[in-house]
C-alpha cells in the first residue's frame, strides 16, 4: 500500500510536469471570430496550437487549428515559386506578395505562412516585411503545393495581451517604420511559458517577457541590455530580433540574437518581473545584417544551432561551444566583421526563413540563385 | 451602377463564335461586375446562361466550383502557366447564374482571366477583363525642389525633394534620374542610402551626392570623376512611377532644369553678410542677406536672435530669395536696445562648406584638429523710427 501511494504520488509529479494533453491546453479556448489585426510572427506550441504575436493589437493569440493529424514521416516538402502560387491565390503581381514568416506545424508537419498583399519591392536587407505591411492573411501551404486560406472568423482560440507594448506613433526605427511594429518581434513555447521579445514604453525598450500558457493574468516584464561589438556600446533600445530556448549544460537559457548581429544567452532564471537584464553575448556574427529565426537540428546525427538572416547566408553553430564561450564585452578592433563563437557560414544563400520540418529535413524560405522564392527541404540525415 | 461591359476585345471573338457556331456557347456570357467608384476592386465575376445539361452535369460528377471556374491575374498566367493557382474566393450558383467573388479584392488597373472549363477536351473558354482605376481626390506630387535656383556650383552636395504628401519607403533612386545636356544619364550620381534619408513625416527626401566623387582625391572621385561639371547643364527626373505612402504612383513626374559654375572652395563668411535692422515698435523682419545661396534647411535653424540679456526671441523664420536671405518675423513687437544674432557654424553653402570648414578638406592628425567654434556673434541695434 505504502508502495501504491508511492506510485500514485509519483505518478502525479511525473503527470504534472510532463506535458499537459490537448483538452487542458485549450479548456479555455473560446470558439468565434480571432480579431488578429497582424500576424507579426507565427510559432507553434504543442498540439497543433499556433502563437500569432500581434504587433499591432499588443497581443498573443492561441488558435487551434484542427490539424492533429500526427505525421511522423520524414519526407521532404518542396514548394518552387510559392510566390507566383501566392500572387495567383491573392489575385496580384508576382511582386505584390510578402510572405512575413513561416511556421510548420510539429504535430502534422503542415506549412503555414503569414502573408500581405504589399509591395514586395520594398523588402531590402534593413527593411523588414513587417516594416512596410501588417500580415492578415494565413496560408496553409498543403502537401500538394496548392495554398488554402485559414480563415479566422470561426476559430477556436484564446488570447492575451502582452504588457507594457510600446504605443503606437511614439517613433520611428532606424528602418523608417513605426517602432510599434517591433512590440512583439518573436516568440517562443516551452514547457507551460511563452517568451515574448519586443519593445516596451519604458525607459529601457527591449523587454522579453514570460506569458503562461494557458494564458492566465500573469505575465512577467524584464528589460534587456545587450552589448554590442560593433556598435562598441551597451544597448537597450534594440529588441531582440529572434530567439529560442536551449539547455546549456543542463541550465535552461534563451539564446537570442540581435540587428547587427550579437547572439547572446539569457538564464531564464534571470527573467524576473522588472529585472533589468543584461544579456551575456557569446558572439556577433557580424553587422550590417538582421537575424531572421533560430532552430536546433540534429544534422548527420549531431546537435546544431542554425540562425538564418537578412544578408549572410545560413550560420551553424555547434552548441558544444556554448557553455566555454568568454563573454564578450569589449569594443570589436579595427575591421573586424564577426567575434566569439567559432561558427560556420554554410553553402546555403537567400534563406530568410526557418523551421524544423521533420528528423530529416529542415524546411527553409529560400529565394534561389534564379530569383525564385521556393519552400525548400535541406536535408539533415539520411536513412 | 449598371453592369460594365467585359473587355471589348474579348467580346468580339466571342460573339464572333457565337455567330458561327450558334449552339455551344449559346447565351453563356461571362462578365466582371466591378465595385462602386471609390473601390473598383470590389467587384465580381458572373456567369450567366450556363447550360443545364453542362450544370447538371457537373452537380452529378460533384465537381468542386474551383475546378470550373476560375480567375487569374493574366500576365501571371501567361507567364506561369499551370503552375500558379487560381484567386481564392466564394462560389454562388442561383439557377444558371454562377458567381465568383474573390476572397481579396481585385486589384485596380490590373488585368485578369476568366477561364470556365468546357466540356470534353475542349479547352476552357476565357475571358479577359481590366480592372479600373478608382477615382481619387488627391494624388502625391513634387511641391518643389531645393536649391530653387537654376545655376549651382559644380560640388553641390545635396538636393531635397518636397513631396505633397507621405512617399514609400524603398525603391527610391531607381525613379530618381539626372540627365545631361545630351540626355546621358549620369551614372548614380548619389549616395544611395538605404533607408534613404526621410524626415519624419517621410515628405521631404535629402540627397546627397556622393561625397566620394565630389572629394579630390578620393578613390570614387578618382575612378568616376565628380558627378557634376562645371559649365554643363542638368535635368533632374523624378518618375511619376515613384510609389507614394498608399503604394500609389504619384499624380505626375517631376523635372528642374539647372547648370553648374566652378566648384565653390571658400566657407561661407558671416563679414560678407549684410544684417537689415527692424525698427522698434514694428513686427518687421530681421533680414540677414548673403552673396551667395544657402544650403535652405540648414539655415531654417542655422541662426538664432537673442535679446540684451540673453533670452531667445520668439518667432518665425522665412527662406526667401531662393535662400540668399534669411528672414526673421518676430511674435512680439521689437523692442528698442541690443540684440545678437547667433550664427551656428554647421550653416553650409551649397557645396557643403561650413562657416569654419571646407567640405572638400584634408583632415590632418584626424577631426581632432576640428576647430571647436559653435556660432558666431554678431551685435545689431534695434532703434525707433526717426
Amino acid at each position: 500500500m505504502k508502495h501504491f501511494t508511492f506510485l500514485l504520488f509519483f505518478l502525479f509529479m511525473a503527470r504534472s510536469s510532463f506535458a499537459l494533453t490537448y483538452e487542458e491546453l485549450t479548456r479555455n479556448f473560446v470558439t468565434g471570430k480571432a480579431d488578429v489585426q497582424s500576424m507579426s510572427v507565427l510559432s507553434f506550441g504543442p498540439e497543433g496550437i499556433l502563437f500569432i504575436g500581434d504587433s499591432k493589437a499588443g497581443k498573443v493569440f492561441a488558435l487551434d487549428l484542427n490539424d492533429r493529424v500526427k505525421n511522423n514521416g520524414h519526407e521532404p516538402f518542396k514548394v518552387l515559386d510559392i510566390e507566383s502560387k501566392l500572387a495567383g491565390a491573392l489575385g496580384v503581381g508576382v511582386k505584390e506578395v510578402v510572405i512575413h514568416d513561416l511556421a510548420v506545424n510539429p504535430f502534422s508537419q503542415a506549412v503555414y505562412l503569414a502573408v500581405s498583399r504589399a509591395d514586395a519591392m520594398r523588402v531590402s536587407r534593413f527593411i523588414l516585411p513587417n516594416d512596410i505591411a501588417y500580415a492578415t492573411i494565413l496560408i496553409k501551404v498543403k502537401s500538394d503545393g496548392s495554398l488554402e486560406e485559414v480563415p479566422l472568423d470561426n476559430i477556436r482560440y484564446s488570447v492575451t495581451d502582452v504588457p507594457k507594448v510600446i504605443e503606437t506613433g511614439k517613433q520611428k526605427n532606424f528602418r523608417g517604420s513605426d517602432d510599434r511594429t517591433d512590440a512583439i518581434t518573436d516568440l517562443s513555447y516551452d514547457d507551460g511559458k511563452l517568451y515574448v521579445a519586443g519593445l516596451s514604453n519604458e525607459a529601457f525598450q527591449s523587454a522579453l517577457r514570460i506569458l503562461n500558457f494557458p494564458f492566465d493574468k500573469e505575465a512577467v516584464h524584464s528589460s534587456i541590455e545587450v552589448f554590442h561589438v560593433a556598435h562598441e556600446r551597451w544597448e537597450t533600445e534594440a529588441p531582440i530580433r529572434t530567439l529560442f530556448p536551449y539547455n546549456v549544460n543542463g541550465e535552461k537559457v534563451l539564446l537570442a540574437s540581435f540587428t547587427c548581429t550579437p547572439f547572446v544567452s539569457i538564464p531564464l532564471s534571470a527573467i524576473q518581473p522588472g529585472a533589468h537584464v543584461k544579456t551575456k553575448t557569446l558572439a556577433e556574427f557580424g553587422d550590417g545584417n538582421l537575424p531572421i529565426d533560430i532552430i536546433a537540428a540534429e544534422i548527420r546525427g549531431k546537435k546544431y544551432i542554425l540562425m538564418s538572416n537578412s544578408s549572410k547566408a545560413l550560420i551553424r553553430i555547434d552548441p558544444e561551444n556554448l557553455a566555454g564561450q568568454k563573454e564578450l564585452t569589449e569594443p570589436r578592433v579595427s575591421n573586424q566583421y564577426t567575434s566569439g563563437l567559432p561558427h560556420d557560414v554554410l553553402s546555403n544563400v537567400g534563406i530568410s526563413q526557418l523551421d524544423n520540418l521533420n528528423d530529416h529535413y529542415v524546411l527553409a524560405l529560400q529565394r534561389q540563385p534564379n530569383g525564385s522564392l521556393d519552400l525548400w527541404p535541406i536535408q539533415i540525415k539520411w536513412d | 451602377m449598371g453592369l460594365n461591359s467585359p473587355n471589348l476585345k474579348n467580346r468580339v471573338p466571342i460573339c464572333l463564335i457565337l455567330f458561327l457556331l450558334q449552339m455551344p456557347l449559346q447565351g453563356q456570357d461571362i462578365r466582371f461586375q466591378a465595385g462602386d467608384s471609390l473601390n473598383p476592386g470590389n467587384g465580381f465575376v458572373e456567369v450567366r446562361g450556363l447550360r443545364t445539361e453542362q450544370l447538371s452535369k457537373w452537380q452529378e460528377q460533384n465537381s468542386d466550383w474551383k475546378t470550373v471556374l476560375k480567375v487569374f491575374p493574366k500576365e501571371l498566367r501567361l507567364e506561369k502557366k499551370d503552375s500558379i493557382q487560381p484567386m481564392l474566393g466564394m462560389y454562388t450558383l442561383e439557377g444558371s447564374l454562377l458567381c465568383f467573388r474573390p476572397r481579396f479584392s481585385f486589384r485596380e488597373g490590373l488585368e485578369y482571366v476568366v477561364e470556365l472549363a468546357e466540356s470534353g477536351n475542349n479547352a476552357p473558354l476565357s475571358v479577359s477583363f481590366t480592372v479600373p482605376q478608382a477615382s481619387r481626390q488627391t494624388s502625391v506630387f513634387v511641391e518643389a525642389l531645393y536649391p530653387d535656383t537654376g545655376r549651382v556650383p559644380a560640388n553641390l552636395l545635396k538636393l531635397y525633394l518636397h513631396f505633397s504628401g507621405p512617399v514609400g519607403l524603398g525603391n527610391i533612386y531607381e525613379h530618381i534620374h539626372l540627365l545631361d545636356e545630351n540626355g546621358v544619364e549620369v551614372e548614380k550620381p548619389f549616395l544611395e542610402l538605404e533607408p534613404a534619408l526621410w524626415d519624419k513625416q517621410h515628405r521631404r527626401l535629402t540627397l546627397w551626392f556622393d561625397p566620394g566623387r565630389i572629394k579630390t582625391d578620393l578613390q570614387p572621385n578618382l575612378a568616376k570623376g565628380a558627378p557634376l561639371l562645371p559649365g554643363r547643364c542638368y535635368k533632374l527626373l523624378v518618375s511619376e512611377n515613384l510609389r507614394d505612402a498608399f503604394a500609389q504612383p504619384l499624380a505626375h513626374g517631376f523635372e528642374k532644369n539647372f547648370c553648374c559654375f566652378e566648384a565653390d572652395r571658400s566657407k561661407p563668411d558671416p563679414a560678407d553678410w549684410q544684417v537689415f535692422s527692424p525698427q522698434a515698435q514694428t513686427l518687421d523682419a530681421l533680414t540677414v542677406r548673403f552673396p551667395e545661396v544657402m544650403d535652405k534647411t540648414g539655415l531654417e535653424n542655422g541662426i538664432s536672435v537673442l535679446d540684451a540679456h540673453d533670452q531667445p526671441v520668439a518667432g518665425k523664420v522665412l527662406i526667401a530669395r531662393a535662400a540668399t536671405q534669411w528672414d526673421f518675423f518676430p511674435e512680439a513687437p521689437w523692442e528698442a536696445g541690443d540684440y545678437q544674432l547667433l550664427l551656428y557654424s554647421r550653416m553650409e553653402d551649397l557645396a557643403g562648406n561650413n562657416l569654419i570648414r571646407l567640405f572638400d578638406t584634408p583632415l590632418q592628425g584626424g577631426a581632432a584638429q576640428m576647430p571647436a567654434q559653435e556660432a558666431f556673434v554678431v551685435r545689431f541695434r534695434v532703434v525707433h523710427k526717426k
